[in-house]
């Protein structure tokens, strides 16, 4: 009887605590509004993202061994930027990206915008086929490395057959061969990655609208003067930012091509992130391998700005 | 020769007529205007004769020869849409010049730059030739739309409500520079509106739409002293023609009259009460230089004209003798 009567005496107290809570919540003005929502992302990104770099940067500094935990770490000032910059070898590695950088940016581009220009006819079954398209932008990059590995199976593999079509050439090894294995590479990353241009460079397409094209028309505009005059400025940003996206993921390219070539044959194909894994993880240099992954982050962050600055410009015009 | 010439022309978009029959003849230097309200299907008409859409049925001639099948470059006529269509892309400059650099005109850049510069000056939008297309007002946007068919000198022009979005004095000093240029040009116009002012100062000859049909074509005077039906008699006239039941006002009527149309024109106001029908004042609308008068006639209403020294005031007993009235059946056609 006594307990419930204190019970009874307490719950208004505590409804008046949640009450002055929610009072507090109502009253919070905009910015601590905002502070509230992002700043649980913000927490995150600090400890996931901030922290690891500014770490990766103070290693870059020192002669640290990940496989030797227990030794004294050790300053060693500018000694891994400057072995970097002057070994031979890792220009090689840049080289190589280099080529593949390139060479599938120039292939997506022409391939998936292509391929935008052709679905966006609006033909029986162009939704059917855009969802076909888009299917080995969706797969893992590792089943695609395997998987290509057997197509690219010099006696078994089906590209074997295919290129016989058009000549007796016998056994094609696309990823053994040292003259094939970096094209070999550049193929299967435009076959994965073209459709991605296309569904960006398409949303750009759908975006025109028809009534210009009308407008043209009757101002007596050809063919190509309307693609040039409308279609293109029109896509440009779109298809600008689908480039800029690609040059980034293909400069950090490791999946698909380690499991692919693993560098191989030799280092052909060893981009500078399977380079940069095989120095950190196979060798454990780990204060030399941070600082090559500062150059290429420094690299890759000032190509796309730039490439920003083109973009922002291009909308702008 | 008939610059345009639409016979049996239709087209429907599912349920909808959107041109029913159509048979029009417009002449080489005609400026021909298509008034109607809204969604009766002028600028589907415009967009056949443009080529933007094919008729369902019926043939369209441009200067005698079968347009059917040619293509919108083909046929020699500019455009100025209803929703501008301007290219956002490109500023001013570049839309005006945009039809003048199609190779098949072979312009210099010079001879496009004078052009231009003399269109922009009569639109009063020389000082923004450098804006973007999107950061401009919609009536500057309106007059870019303009501009572009006005560099051009095509046979046809088609415009659809090209005065639309601009002020009062704007739209009547450019429909004053669109008549100068018609004259100067001797170019067909097919002019699309919804304001009978336009139509009436600017056409040659009118063409009244309703629901996809072609109700009555004709001059300006024909169509508002002579019209064919009541339909078009609301087209025209401000305030609008008067309709009332015969039985209420008119001794002697024709058979099968059912009501009678009455504009200031067609009453004489008195206000001695010597006239056939007597009314009340009810109120005065003063707008300057005229008053509208809204009379009682025992259960009617009308509203008439009538000069600021009339000297009239509301609650005046007035009396009204009817001149030539038009009457109409009950189908709403002109007897
Ligand atoms: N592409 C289309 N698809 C379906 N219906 C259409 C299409 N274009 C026009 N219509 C219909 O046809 C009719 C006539 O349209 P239209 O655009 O010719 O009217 P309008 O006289 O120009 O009207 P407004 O004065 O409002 O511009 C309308 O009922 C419209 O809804
Ligand atoms: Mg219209």
């Amino acid at each position: 009887m006594q307990d419930s009567s204190t019970i009874e005496a307490q719950a208004p107290v505590t409804q008046k605590r949640s009450r002055s809570l929610i009072n507090k919540l109502m009253n919070m003005s905009d910015r601590s509004m905002a502070w509230l929502f992002i700043g649980p992302t913000v927490v995150i990104l600090l400890l996931i993202n901030i922290f690891p770099l500014l770490w990766t940067i103070y290693l870059s500094f020192t002669n640290y061994r990940a496989n030797q935990p227990t030794r004294d770490i050790e300053w060693v000032g500018l000694r891994n930027y400057e072995r970097l910059l002057n070994s031979e070898d890792i220009w090689g590695y840049l080289q190589v990206t280099a080529h593949f950088v390139c060479w599938t940016m120039i292939l997506q581009t022409i391939i998936g915008f292509g391929l935008a220009l052709l679905l966006n006819r609006n033909f029986k079954g162009s939704s059917f086929f855009s969802t076909v398209i888009l299917i080995p932008m969706m797969l893992s990059p590792a089943v695609v490395g395997v998987f290509w590995t057997y197509l690219f199976q010099p006696q078994t593999g089906i590209m074997t057959y295919i290129i016989n079509f058009f000549g007796n050439f016998g056994p094609v090894d696309f990823i053994g061969n040292v003259d094939l294995a970096p094209w070999g590479i550049v193929l299967v990353d435009t076959w994965m990655w073209s459709p991605y241009v296309m569904l960006i460079c398409l949303a750009g397409l759908k975006s025109i609208p028809p009534s210009l094209y009308e407008a043209a028309e009757v101002d007596r505009a050809s063919t190509f003067r309307k693609f040039w005059s409308i279609t293109l400025p029109m896509v440009l940003p779109f298809l600008l930012l689908a480039v800029l996206f690609r040059f980034i993921e293909n400069f950090k390219m490791f999946d698909l091509v380690n499991e692919l070539t693993s560098g191989g044959p030799g280092s052909i194909t060893e981009l500078a992130s399977i380079n940069l894994k095989r120095e950190a993880f196979e060798k454990w240099r780990t204060g030399y391998s941070s600082a090559f992954a500062i150059i290429l982050f420094v690299t890759v962050f000032g190509a796309g700005n730039i490439f920003v600055k083109v973009l922002n410009r291009v909308k702008n015009r | 020769m008939a610059a345009v010439t639409l016979e049996n022309v239709s087209k429907s978009f599912g349920k909808i007529c959107a041109a029913d029959q159509h048979n029009l003849e417009i002449r080489q230097g005609e400026f021909f205007v298509l008034l109607g309200p809204t969604g009766v299907g002028k600028t589907t008409l415009l967009r056949m004769l443009a080529g933007l859409d094919k008729p369902d049925q019926g043939r369209i001639l441009l200067d005698g020869k079968d347009a059917s099948n040619m293509a919108p470059y083909e046929r020699d006529l500019a455009f100025v849409f209803q929703q501008y269509s301007l290219y956002p892309h490109m500023n001013v400059y570049d839309n005006l010049a945009f039809p003048l650099r199609s190779p098949i005109i072979g312009l210099s850049e010079s001879t496009i730059k004078w052009r231009i510069e003399k269109v922009a000056e009569l639109l009063k939008i020389s000082h923004k030739l450098k804006n973007k297309a999107t950061a401009l007002s919609g009536g500057e946007m309106q007059r870019v739309a303009i501009g572009r068919a006005l560099v051009r000198e095509p046979s046809v022009y088609l415009m659809d409500e090209p005065l639309s979005s601009l002020d009062a004095k704007l739209r009547a000093d450019l429909r004053i520079e669109l008549k100068r240029i018609h004259e100067e040009l001797g170019a067909t116009f097919i002019y699309v509106t919804h304001d009978q002012i336009e139509a009436m100062s600017l056409a040659d000859r009118i063409g009244i739409m309703n629901n996809g049909k072609l109700m009555q074509i004709g001059t300006p005077q024909e169509i508002y002293e002579n019209p064919n039906s009541v339909y078009v008699a609301q087209r025209l006239g401000q305030p609008a023609i008067n309709l009332l039941p015969v039985e209420a006002l008119a001794d002697q009527y024709p058979e099968s009259a059912t009501t009678i149309g009455l504009r200031t024109e067609n009453i004489q106001l008195d206000k001695s009460g010597s006239g056939a029908f007597q009314g009340m004042v009810d109120w005065i609308e003063h707008l300057g230089d005229q008053n509208r008068l809204h009379v009682k006639l025992a259960s009617e209403k009308l509203e008439i004209l009538a000069s600021p020294d009339s000297r009239l005031a509301a609650g005046d007993a007035i009396s009204l003798t009817l001149k030539d009235p038009l009457f109409f059946n009950s189908e709403g056609h002109r007897i």
